[in-house]
């Protein structure tokens, strides 16, 4: 059998990782799988299992990354302990005389509730439980009100805590407190991009949304967890972003105290038992070992590709054709909406990181801007079909009757006005990297 | 639910509890560690290494075998939806034979260094005292082997 050359073995790598993705395994053993073969054929074996298995502990041993479960714990009690709830009440009192009112709501809440939580399928599944329902007894639209909540839920990977960010962060070396301040402009226009698009709809199409007096009255909407919740989130945020920013603690000790403060909140409710902390604290434990799993396969490809030179490569041809940085980007753009199509969010931003990187890094691209982009890619990606997870995750808090394809069918208009948000995002970088530089200096 | 499935379950629920609690000693040191500093300017000594070397492995390796029983692994069912159930069922029974088999060796691995650490008493320094780092590196062989476990169970799985 010929022998490979570091470069073949590079892309008979990356073949295999989508080959054994497809078959459905389990996406961390995929790539880790895919590393382990590359580095046997480039290393002597007992140098290539070495490697590998060290690779486990190496990365889980880390203080960078407790941020993952801290914050994770933070959501996990956030949703348990239902504080989604007053914060939706609020914005439906608010936006109902809007067209498509409650439609808005339910997308400014996802922003806020993502705010707060971190996490975009605890979002989607939280907000979309409550506004659902509701959006369909006022007659909307199926479409429109199950897509939102889909839609809604991607917001929380921009504004922070967002928990990709940490992770592009720690890999891509780059300040996590930074890209948490650049994640709010894009998170803001991309909320107010939808509640635009809602609203000119709305407006244009009254089948979609009944005006207010078809809507429930705002007496309708209120209970007794309205108001806590209304103050509990904006709370948690505030303590959070405060504490950062401020020095008193770091983006990672955020997630504990965060938690502390979600927790104290919460246990004097009737509603919030020791029960639901605990099962909040082992949501959380299953959610890292997922999320961590496919991370540390892919540490072990970014071992594996740095052995074959193939990331470098790319570079050296990119800089050898003089492609501009507008093509590189464009082409990049093209590259990740597809990986975001078939691909988890872990998957594209670690697969991305692991062969993209130094191509950026080589051409000097603003390492935070492009981490912003990555998870814009990444949110689009969750409600892309066929993959969507959000829109998995709209199904299934929605009524059986409504399809897949007919939320898919509302969620082709949020990637309308995404298609706006990029190109703003794309063209103009200062909308992402103004406030990390007023704030850090450039 | 047979029996061994049962047994297996308590095991992975076990592990899973391990990482939870972790997690939730992981939440009251950060915090007191950050209080102290606010209030006193005395940080707890050690708190990073502590949390990287002790609590995290036990967070993020506790419950994988719990993930991979109730199928909450991250993975692409794309094909899925085109293929007949049988060929799907043939194709997870496949597939949790490469997760056992992968599993076992990393349990065997990392299980060799496990015990080297545990044989030469492997601590973090701290100034005035040490803290032992091994049990850190002692879950993972154990995490991999509950893992098998719990690929094997699915695939017995009708």
């Amino acid at each position: 059998m010929p022998e490979l050359s570091q470069l073949e073995t590079g892309i008979a790598v990356l073949v295999a990782v989508l080959t054994l993705i497809f078959l459905r395994v389990p996406v961390g053993l995929a790539l880790g799988l895919s590393a382990f073969l590359g580095a046997a054929v480039l290393l002597p074996m007992p140098a290539a299992v070495s490697l590998m298995t060290r690779v486990p502990y190496e990365f889980a041993a880390s203080w960078e990354f407790a941020a993952v479960p801290l914050f994770l714990v933070m959501g996990a009690v956030i949703v348990r302990a239902g504080m989604a709830e007053g914060l939706f009440q609020l914005a439906g009192r608010l936006l109902s005389g809007l067209p498509g009112g409650l439609a808005i709501a339910t997308n400014f809440a996802g922003a806020a509730f993502g705010a707060a939580s971190g996490s975009s399928l605890a979002t989607t599944v939280a907000i979309g439980r409550l506004a659902t329902p509701q959006m369909l007894r006022a007659g909307y639209d199926p479409a429109l009100a199950t897509a939102v909540t889909a839609c809604a839920g991607t917001l929380a990977a921009l504004i922070p805590p967002s928990i990709p960010l940490i992770v592009y962060g720690i890999l891509a070396e780059q300040s996590v407190a930074r890209l948490f301040l650049a994640g709010i402009v894009p998170g803001l226009l991309t909320a107010f991009a939808y509640a635009l698009m809602i609203a000119l709809r709305c407006h244009f199409n009254l089948a979609l949304a009944p005006r207010k007096s078809r809507q429930p009255p705002a007496d309708d909407l209120e209970d007794e967890t309205a108001d806590w919740g209304v103050v509990a989130l904006p709370i948690i945020a505030i303590i959070i972003l405060g504490g950062i920013y401020s020095g008193l603690f770091s983006p990672g000790q955020a997630g504990a105290v965060g938690t502390v403060a979600a927790i104290l909140i919460a246990l004097p409710r009737k509603d919030f038992q020791w029960r639901d902390l605990a099962a909040a604290f082992a949501d959380a434990a299953r959610q890292t070992a997922s999320i961590l799993f496919v991370a540390i396969g892919a540490f072990m490809l970014t071992r594996t590709m740095a052995l074959t030179g193939l990331p470098f490569a790319l570079a050296d041809l990119v800089e050898a054709w003089a492609v501009s940085p507008l093509v590189l980007i464009l082409g990049a753009s093209l590259l990740f909406v597809l990986l975001g199509m078939v691909l988890d969010t872990f998957g594209v931003m670690l697969l991305s990181v692991a062969v993209l990187l130094p191509v950026f890094e080589r051409l000097d691209f603003d390492l935070i801007w492009l981490g912003i982009i990555i998870v814009k890619y990444i949110e689009i990606g969750l409600i892309t079909p066929p993959v969507g997870l959000n829109v998995f995750a709209a199904k299934s808090v929605a009524p059986d009757q409504i399809s897949l394809p007919t939320i898919f069918r509302g969620v082709v208009w949020f990637l309308v006005a995404e298609v706006f948000v990029m190109a703003c995002l794309l063209g103009f970088p200062s909308i992402v990297l103004w406030l990390p530089n007023q704030v850090f200096g450039v | 639910m047979s029996k061994p499935s049962q047994q297996a379950r308590l095991i992975f629920s076990f592990g899973e509890a391990l990482g939870a609690l972790a997690l939730c000693l992981m939440v009251a040191h950060i915090s007191i560690d950050v209080a102290l500093q606010a209030l006193i300017d005395l940080p707890l000594r050690g708190t990073s290494e502590i949390v990287s070397e002790i609590y995290m492995p036990f967070v993020v390796f506790g419950a994988l075998a719990a993930v991979q029983d109730r199928r909450e692994e991250i993975r692409v069912d794309l094909v899925s939806i085109i293929l007949p159930d049988r060929i799907n069922a043939m194709l997870d029974r496949l597939v949790q034979a490469l997760v056992l088999v992968a599993a076992l060796w990393l349990a065997w691995h990392t299980g060799e260094q496990a015990l080297r650490a545990m044989m030469i008493g492997e601590r973090i320094e701290l100034g005035t005292f040490a803290v032992a780092s091994w049990p850190g590196k002692l879950i993972l062989p154990f995490a991999f082997a509950f893992l098998a476990l719990s690929a094997a169970v699915r695939a017995m799985r009708p």
